[in-house]
């Protein structure tokens, strides 16, 4: 599997999580309710969304579930399950809050988690309900019969066209709100030329730009039937705004904070390096871990000695980590086939991955033969145009919640947040705010579930445990509790963890497996506390400009 | 009419799972309480008690340990050794905690005693204790006396390095569960990257001498109650089977009855109306009780004449009980015991409940909170020993998850009583009770849903009081 | 003479074994300034949590613009609608399970349970709510629905939100803005930016009013206590009060800064707003009011005009006998 897919994979499970995060931030981080039973609202969302796509339940197969609406017209469709599952979450959510709201923060956290439970323990032993403890299967995500696409027919070069436009519109929309806060002057040309020539405000721009691209690239597509190359080209797009981006975001590094950050992202690839090469259980541990501490200790020794490198200490980690993925993306790959000689293959997988859109491989697909590279085959898998669709999903919730908070509504949730009595004396009432945020939220976890059910394609009760709740704490506090953008970082962090650490998991021996799994949960547990203590507000309010911007934009708010 | 088990069975077995919830939940209100950290970690204090013990009960079976195993269930001298340092620093660091070296010379001893004879007995505790642990590998009470000790010294530290700087940043209570949320975490996953995931259990011989006979301790009886038109008769059986016939049966007639509650009655108002005159541990209502249940016993086993089982009768119920889970019970009510011993009539428990009322005004009166603070701790860490240790044993089986499943019926005790310990012991049994009585009154409710009961409950209970059932500041 | 705008009558509130307030009498005129004095332990602040709603008292009556203030914060309609519509799905619900199981007699009878559940558990709670409303014993503690009646008041503790801006604090006071309705701020968004526009100028008016208008975008856990105090006056007069209850409003302010309150509160009694001011500082009391009530072991020990108070020996007694 190519690194890609992996990206694209990791990419969904943000997205998802990150929705979650954006529901229990508006709970915690907005109004001060800390809800550590947010895990029963995804599981509300994610088993009625499976309830109103599956088809109905037929006896004497090994699935039993109450109801199934999947052949009912209109009901049985994704759209209407998805709005089902957020709604049903959003009213179960208000329900639960009015027996708990007047209790004290901590029994509220206790109570609501115990709902949780309950909703876990009924779906596990209520057979009827939803299949019991077994898996819950037999729907299919939308459109998947028609995937992989080869862009020869007319349905496939649509779809291609429409995850062209996704793809475009969201990088293009992204472009323009760095221009417009930075303005660089080569890149702005290089908008104007991506927005096809439009100055109007970046959605508005981008959001044409992407149905006209995306109108050209299905055309494109049905007459000439080149993936390939438009594959190539967009890609190839998305790569140069993704540099220009961090560049800018980091353009104020000087050179000595800049070295130090790929040292450190370097020394992290060295002390990984045993764990692949030495044989030895034992051996391999101590001196990874050794290699480990040495650059955790050097790295902490530095802070002491440098002004420098002390007031930019979270960037040079932030660029030492962007190295360090840089490398694991584009150079690691290569090792393989390179030692093994096979220079076709080292170019092909560096090709495979810089045009990430695309995926390579397979029996159903387009046949290439490049100079340099040999054979290919092109295809655009399901996951890609899900992940299309899961990201569009969480950049429009993502607005919709921006939207809500930087309002009057917003404010008095977050004076509730500070101070419920101020609230009260000033002609309001607490409640029916508090009710309205855990429904809000509530929704938003019921949104997330549905994705789930959809990515998953099979519900289990085991995978809506409390541990689900304390991630997502754990998301909110690393990436700043209040603050939205901070809750997709964080939820591309942990996952970033996860996977980093699954991938290691994979040099050792199976035997040991649980207990490195084991581990790598400890330190979560451990980077938690430290986060706790020292960063309490995330880790995305600590950048300086980002202070600066947190409150032009609490005042911006109140605009 | 054959006896089968019925309302007074679930109830029976309610208490039982009432005193094991109750071991953790005393812990756990203590903690709340004077040290206001709501610990979340708590149930996994039990698991790492229970996991501890298997250093002497299996060492075989723990790695990076088993090395220092020589055989199944017995350890080299350098195992001895590690098993004899652990034990004593045990002993001595739950001492340490209690002030520093000062506290090892007897400080917190609260009368004045020189110095040597302070260090003389710590040590002498210390070496002792770690001399019976070594000696008697692999006994399971030596196991969970090395357990006993371990946590003793080792959860103050949680206090100590991490919730003590975060109370002094002056975070707000919901933060505190987050804080002890991730260490919890941390003590979950550090016990499984040690032991790895596999079911463990503990090698004990269950079987004890019991009046010339042999009694397997994990076996129930069944103790079967009549109600005939003659009085009431109880038949204890064993459940071996093979082994018909009864234990023994007492039965009781009316004016037996009779007499019994009216001795009984006396004996309880006797006892409440002596204690309204005198302040001491015992207080007035646990004098009377306690008056009131000998009595009840004593004249129980004077009265009964031995007759045959009863053909037909009224009411026929069965309580089916093994004496491991009366022991538990016996157990967690003697540490309860204690702990009100300890409240009552120590100074530190005096100054424990000082500065659970008002901890600034204690201060203020030159309390050391600090080190009320980490007595508390120590008292839940020997607590959660006692409990996790309890729990593997009652069922056979100890996992990660094991301290973690008792933690929301624990929580759901302190809760319901009101923070306080008193109010989560009686939270417990009303949680423990509710549990298993709830299973059993309502009519296909399955075994997965004993946890949501008790939450039902305590959402009840909520609803009309929201501070809890003794609580309320 | 019109009728006084809060009259308090043989109030009455008794905390575990301590009574606070034990039979306090007194009236409020419309428009005046009145201090409200005594010394430690007099029940001052006490009376002013029970006059803003904050606590419910145990015996007496209080009355704001002729209404009782039981009356005033009972539950609103919307409040009862929830509650009972919550209690109604949960009656059907469980009704519902019930008639599922029933369902082997048929669906009628089904159905009937089912609704019949949710009937029973709406009207049972809109029947318990009507009930205890209709009792003299209402224990209603709404300030919220007293401070939209015009009865606002200041915290002896200054509540600032901490997190939250100068500006922010003050844009939060004013009532019904469209902008805090969820649904209002997804579909009628020019509507609530027009309005917030409104709000901001009207908070920054505010801040010049009380001179500092620098400190605006400045948290307000960042103001000096004198700032704090003025931060708090000026987020209650953006409610456009009726009856202002200030708990303290110079304690720890310098002096020139309390000049300057001064000035501003007489400049807006002359403009109609009503005040009561408990206070410890004598001599910003006796330069304000106009009428004086002095408190002494939760009652009203005297009441009159400042000349009269200053060399009362009742008075003098009731501070100097307590310490």
């Amino acid at each position: 599997m190519a690194v890609a897919d992996v990206v694209v994979s990791f990419l969904l499970l943000v997205s998802i999580y990150g929705i979650l995060a954006l529901g229990l931030n508006i709970k915690y981080g907005h109004t001060g309710l800390l809800d550590f039973g947010h895990v029963g609202f995804y599981l509300v969302g994610a088993y009625t969304a499976a309830l109103f796509v599956l088809g109905p339940d037929t006896p004497g197969d090994f699935t039993v579930y109450v109801i199934g609406l999947g052949n009912v017209p209109l009901l049985g469709t994704w759209p209407i399950a998805i709005l089902a599952g957020t709604l049903l979450a959003a009213v179960i959510g208000g329900l639960v809050t009015l027996p708990t709201i007047r209790l004290r923060e901590d029994y509220l956290a206790i109570t609501v988690l115990g709902i949780s439970v309950i909703f876990q323990r009924v779906i596990q032993s209520e057979t009827w309900l939803a299949n019991g403890p077994d898996a819950l299967r037999g729907y299919s995500p939308p459109l998947q019969s028609y995937f992989p696409v080869t862009g020869q027919s007319l349905v496939g070069a649509v779809l291609f066209g429409v995850f062209v436009a996704v793809v475009w519109g969201l990088t293009t929309a992204g472009f323009g709100w760095l221009c417009r806060h930075r303005s660089p002057p080569l890149q702005t040309r290089l908008y104007q030329f991506a927005a096809l020539g439009q100055t109007a405000a970046p959605l508005r721009g981008a959001v044409l730009a992407a149905l006209g691209v995306g109108a050209i690239t299905t055309v494109v597509i049905i007459l000439f039937g080149i993936i390939l190359p438009v594959g190539l080209v967009v890609s190839i797009y998305t790569w140069t705004v993704a540099v220009t981006a961090v560049r800018l975001h980091y353009s104020e590094l000087s050179r000595p904070a800049l070295i130090t950050a790929i040292l450190v992202g370097s020394g992290l690839l060295v002390s990984l390096v045993p764990l692949a090469v030495i044989e030895t259980v034992s051996i391999q541990i101590a001196v990874t871990l050794s290699a480990l501490s040495v650059l955790v200790l050097s790295y902490y020794i530095a802070i002491q000695r440098s002004a420098v490198i002390a007031a930019n200490r979270l960037s040079i980690i932030g660029v030492g980590s962007l190295w360090f993925v840089s490398i694991w993306y584009f150079v690691l790959p290569l090792v393989d086939p390179l030692t093994a000689g096979r220079l076709t293959g080292a170019l092909q997988t560096l090709f495979q991955n810089l045009v990430w859109m695309l995926a390579f491989g397979g029996d159903v697909g387009v046949g290439y033969v490049i100079i340099g590279l040999g054979e290919l085959t092109v295809q655009l898998d399901y996951p890609r145009i899900q992940l299309a669709g899961f990201i569009l999903f969480l950049t429009g919730l993502f607005y919709i919640v921006e939207q809500t908070v930087q309002t009057p509504f917003g404010r008095v949730l977050r004076a509730i947040r500070n101070d419920e009595t101020v609230v009260e004396s000033l002609g309001k009432n607490p409640f029916t705010y508090k009710l309205q945020s855990m429904m809000i939220g509530s929704g938003l976890a019921g949104f997330a579930g549905a994705l789930w059910a959809m990515y998953a394609q099979g519900l289990t009760f085991t995978t809506f445990a409390p541990r689900v709740t304390f991630i997502i704490l754990l998301i909110m506090f690393v990436g700043g509790v209040g603050n939205n953008k901070g809750m997709i970082f964080g939820a591309a962090l942990f996952w970033a963890f996860q996977q980093a650490t699954t991938q290691l998991a994979g040099f050792f021996p199976p035997a040991i497996r649980v207990n490195i799994q084991a581990f790598r949960l400890v330190i979560v547990g451990i980077l938690f506390l430290i986060v706790l203590y020292y960063l309490p507000e995330g880790l995305l309010t600590q950048e300086g400009s980002t202070t600066g911007e947190q409150r032009t934009r609490r005042t911006e708010g109140a605009e | 009419m054959t006896a089968e088990t019925g309302l007074l069975n679930a109830m029976m077995t309610g208490v039982v799972t009432g005193s094991i919830v109750a071991l953790g939940a005393t812990g756990l209100a203590l903690v709340y309480d004077i040290a206001e950290v709501p610990n979340f970690a708590h149930g996994d204090l039990l698991t790492l008690g229970a996991y501890l013990a298997l250093l002497v009960n299996k060492p075989n079976t723990v790695p990076l340990f088993d090395v220092f195993a020589s055989e199944a269930q017995q350890v080299t001298p350098t195992g001895a050794a590690i098993l004899f340092v652990l034990s004593a620093g045990g002993v001595l660091g739950s001492v340490y905690h209690l002030g520093g070296v000062p506290a090892l010379k007897g400080s917190w001893w609260g009368i004045s005693a020189p110095v040597t004879l302070a260090l003389a007995v710590h040590v002498g505790i210390a070496v002792l204790v770690g001399v019976i642990v070594v000696i008697a590998v692999p006994s399971f009470l030596a196991a969970v006396l090395f357990s006993f000790v371990m946590l003793g010294a080792t959860v103050p530290l949680l206090e100590s390095r991490i919730f003590r700087p975060f109370r002094n940043k002056d975070i707000e209570l919901a933060m505190m569960l987050v804080v002890s949320l991730a260490v919890a975490f941390v003590v979950r996953f550090s016990i499984q990257t040690l032991y790895g995931g596999e079911i463990r259990f503990y090698a004990v011989d269950t079987t004890l001498p019991f009046f010339g006979g042999q009694l397997d301790v994990t076996m129930a009886k069944f103790f079967d109650l009549f109600l005939t038109n003659g009085g009431i008769f109880m038949s204890i059986q064993s459940t071996r089977t093979g082994e018909s016939g009864a234990v023994a049966v007492l039965s009781y007639g009316w004016i037996e009855v009779a007499l019994m509650s009216v001795l009984t009655t006396t004996a309880v108002i006797v006892a409440y109306r002596y204690r309204t005159t005198s302040a001491a541990v015992v207080g007035k209502r646990l004098a009377a009780i306690s008056a009131g249940l000998v009595t009840l016993v004593f004249s129980g086993a004077l009265l009964s004449a031995g007759v045959d089982t009863p053909e037909t009768s009224i009411i026929a119920t069965r309580i089916s009980i093994s004496p491991l889970r009366i022991g538990i019970v016996v157990l967690a009510l003697t540490m309860m015991a204690a702990l009100h011993y300890i409240l009552q009539a120590t100074t530190l428990g005096k100054t424990m409940r000082a500065t659970s009322d008002n901890r600034e005004l204690a201060l203020v009166r030159g309390i050391n909170t600090r080190r009320v603070m980490m007595s508390v701790w120590i008292i839940a860490g020997l607590f959660a020993a006692i409990g996790g240790t309890m729990l593997g044993f009652l069922f056979n089986s100890i996992t990660i998850n094991l301290g973690f499943n008792l933690l929301l019926p624990m929580f759901a005790g302190v809760i319901l009583g009101g923070i306080s310990v008193y109010g989560a012991i009686l939270g417990s049994y009303i949680v423990g009770l509710a549990m298993e009585v709830g299973i059993y009154a309502i009519p296909g409710l399955s075994a997965t849903y004993r946890i949501p009961v008790a939450f039902v409950v305590l959402l009840g209970v909520l609803l009309l009081k929201p501070e809890g059932i003794v609580g309320g500041k | 003479m019109s009728d006084p705008l809060l009259a308090v009558e043989d109030l009455r509130k008794t905390f575990g074994g301590i009574v606070a307030v034990d039979g306090a009498t007194f009236e409020i005129e419309s428009g005046t300034i009145t201090g409200l004095i005594g010394p430690n332990g007099a029940g001052k602040t006490t009376t002013f949590n029970l006059i803003s709603g904050f606590y419910v008292p145990d015996n007496g009556r209080i009355s704001y613009r002729g209404t009782d203030l039981q009356y005033l914060m009972a539950p609103t309609d919307m409040e009862t609608t929830i509650w009972g519509s919550a209690a109604g799905f949960s009656g059907g619900v469980i009704g519902a399970a019930v008639g599922l199981g029933a369902f082997s007699f048929g669906a009628l009878p089904a159905l009937a349970i089912t609704i019949g559940g949710a009937a029973v558990g709406a009207g049972g709670y809109i029947a318990e709510e009507r009930l205890t409303q209709s009792r003299e014993q209402a224990r209603n503690a709404r300030p919220y629905q007293l401070a939209r009646e015009g009865l606002v008041r200041t915290f002896q503790l200054t509540r600032e939100l901490g997190e939250m801006t100068a500006l922010e604090n003050l844009m939060l006071a004013p009532q019904g803005q469209a902008g805090e309705s969820v649904i209002n701020t997804w579909f009628r968004r020019d509507k609530v930016s027009t309005e917030e526009e409104t709000v901001r100028q009207r908070g920054v008016e505010m801040l010049e009013l009380l001179e500092i208008e620098h400190l605006r975008d400045e948290p307000a856990e960042n103001l000096s206590g004198g700032q704090r105090k003025l931060l708090e006056l000026g987020r209650v007069l953006m409610l456009d009060p009726e009856l202002i209850l200030l708990d303290e409003p110079v304690a720890g302010v310098n002096p020139t800064l309390t000049q300057k309150l001064m000035d501003r509160i007489e400049k807006l009694s002359s403009e109609g707003y009503t005040f009561c001011i408990v206070e410890h500082d004598m001599n910003v009391i006796m330069e304000l009011s106009e009428t004086i009530i002095v408190m002494n072991e939760g009652k009203r020990l005297i009441q009159g005009p400042p000349e009269q108070i200053r060399n009362n020996d009742a008075v003098i007694d009731a501070y100097l006998g307590v310490e």
